[in-house]
């Protein structure tokens, strides 16, 4: 059992890692340059810009109702991401600062979108909050998971992008990394490696078979025998006369099945994002 | 065992292994090998997914500006959030190749409250935002506005531009004219600055005419300062052509020794194949070659 455990832990620390990602740490410029004027400032002293602020507000205010419609909630995780989606200068010198209040508004989103069945709002909501506060997930990886498995049978390569995805949010996460295994490997090859094996099975067989014909054969026209023993003889060489041409027959066959099994069974897919992921692009 | 007996059976022992071997040698190849799996990596993003972070991107950029312009008609008196609205206006301007989305923008409203409220700096800010918006005469009379008004010689320079894509140098030149005073007091090199805009705005036979204005000494300077970076220029001009002309030599001459050694090499196996196993011929043949490859120039 000890054994077995350290295999284990072996294969485990053998295989790689999933990435963890990070949030962007780059230095926001702290002034916009203007020809022939005085810099403006990215942000102000303290707080947010008027603008900015209103828009957490809004959010933090539909969250904060109990059982906010499906709409509502779109509506406040559009609002919190315009900070983090918008390239100017500004946007991007209020993130850091609205990090705390961003990671606690997408994370309500996401809560009370999963709970109230729509797990794709509450993906895309978990899944920002992952790119701003980086780190590990596990509510995001659950979310991703359950995701995946609905997909898997329909549209195998976003079921895949959805584990993996899940993975770097929490590489403990074990319902994940089983289906990713699942997803990942040759779903046939077991039953291509059983003809394989038959197919070489049957070919010793069917060999031995027929070396048991000519030894019968030989030894008829060896020995002299007694009618009824001839017949015994001649029925128990066309029983291994059937049985080894049978079997030679088999062979091929079984080889041939075996291979288009193992060929036919390969994923023909790469791990492809759903429309609606990543919410955010990577930092 | 008599050697009848062995030979035939070791013969048939050997047939027989053949020709199992080649029966299982696919099957052998077939277990043997790893089975197909789907490589490791997060994956591609769905072209879907990639429209959308793009327009996602436009989309927020101009909610954002929006926001910042709703923000500063709400507080007239924050001169940040005004200039902040302007230069919000610019970042979209150079986001989006779709005017339409700024035209819905009460850009003109702001841009003439920051003007009123604050001509300094709020004439250049507007002066910027009409340029990036394409309004090139606007941003020409915002500048030269701001160069009068606040005293400014970078205004006045960076007012050239836009004016002169709506042929209005003279205008542009006036407004050099008019802050050339404050040159001296400024900061060192501005001069040179000043002369280059007027030149930008000027041909080779207006050139002196417009740069009256300053005292024929500096005006002297100048054109010689022009006459040395115009012979800098025809300098790296030449070395670049002559750099470029040995890069041609040395192909051509590359290529040629390439034609050259496949001749003699041609001619080496010509010689060869009628030398009819003949060692002293093939040396012979050996000789002819190398003496041949030495005279291809060596690359």
């Amino acid at each position: 059992m000890r054994r077995v455990f350290h295999l284990t832990a072996a294969c485990a620390l053998a295989l790689p890692a999933p990435a963890v990602a990070a949030p962007s740490r780059e230095a926001e410029p702290t002034s916009v340059e203007v020809t022939a004027g005085p810099p403006i400032s990215t942000a102000p002293a303290e707080g947010f810009d008027p603008d900015v602020a209103a828009r957490l507000a809004e959010a933090e205010a539909i969250v904060g109702a109990t059982h906010a419609p499906m709409p509502l909630l779109e509506r406040a995780l559009q609002r919190v991401l315009v900070l983090y989606e918008s390239r100017d200068p500004f946007s991007r010198a209020q993130r850091e600062r609205a990090r705390p209040r961003s990671v606690a508004i997408l994370g309500q989103i996401g809560t009370q979108a999963r709970d109230a069945g729509d797990t794709v709002l509450a993906a895309r909501a978990l899944d920002a909050r992952w790119t701003i506060a980086g780190g590990r997930d596990p509510q995001l990886a659950d979310v991703l998971t359950t995701w995946a498995e609905r997909d898997a049978a329909n549209a195998p390569a976003r079921a895949l992008y959805l584990a993996r995805r899940a993975r770097q949010a929490n590489p403990a996460h074990s319902d994940a990394a089983r289906l990713d295994a699942r997803l990942s490997s040759n779903r046939r090859i077991w039953p291509a490696r059983l003809a394989i094996v038959a197919g070489v099975v049957a070919f010793g067989v069917g060999l031995y078979a027929r070396s048991r014909v000519g030894a019968i054969e030989d030894d008829l026209a060896a020995h002299p025998r007694p009618g009824d023993e001839v017949d015994r003889l001649l029925t128990l060489r066309s029983r291994y006369d059937l049985i080894g041409t049978g079997l030679l027959i088999a062979v091929p066959v079984l080889s041939v099945s075996g291979m288009v099994l193992a060929f036919s069974g390969t994923p023909k897919y790469q791990p492809t994002s759903p429309a609606e992921l990543p919410t955010l692009e990577e930092p | 065992m008599s050697g009848r007996v062995l030979g035939p059976l070791a013969i048939a022992l050997t047939g027989c292994a053949a020709v199992s071997s080649s029966f299982l040698l696919p099957d052998v190849i077939a277990l043997a090998t790893p089975p197909g799996r789907v490589a490791d990596g997060s994956g591609q993003l769905d072209p879907a997914a990639t429209v959308r972070l793009t327009a996602r991107q436009h989309a927020a950029l101009a909610e954002a500006t929006h926001g910042a312009i709703e923000a500063a008609t709400r507080a007239p008196a924050d001169l940040r959030l005004q200039r902040r609205a302007a230069a919000m206006v610019r970042a979209m301007a150079a986001d989006s190749e779709d005017k339409t989305a700024i035209g819905t923008l009460a850009v003109a409203p702001l841009l003439e409250h920051l003007v009123g409220a604050q001509p300094c700096p709020g004439l250049v800010d507007a002066a910027a935002t009409w340029h990036a918006l394409g309004e090139q005469a606007r941003a020409g009379e915002a500048y030269l506005r701001a160069s009068s008004e606040c005293g400014s010689i970078e205004a006045a320079i960076a007012a050239v531009a836009p004016l002169r894509t709506v042929d209005r140098c003279d205008d542009a030149i006036a407004g050099l004219r008019a802050a050339w005073p404050r040159v001296r007091a400024g900061r060192k090199g501005a001069w040179i600055e000043v002369f280059d805009a007027v030149a930008s705005c000027s041909d080779a036979v207006t050139l002196r005419r417009n740069l009256a204005f300053a005292p024929t000494e500096v005006v002297e300077d100048y054109v010689a300062l022009r006459a040395a970076r115009r012979q800098e220029e025809l300098e790296r001009d030449r070395e670049r052509a002559a750099e470029q002309r040995e890069e041609a030599e040395r192909d051509r001459a590359r290529q040629a020794s390439w034609r050259c050694e496949s001749e003699c090499s041609a001619a080496v196996s010509s010689c060869s194949s009628s030398c009819t196993g003949e060692p002293s011929c093939s040396e012979r043949c050996a000789s002819v070659g190398h003496v041949c490859r030495s005279g291809c120039g060596g690359f």
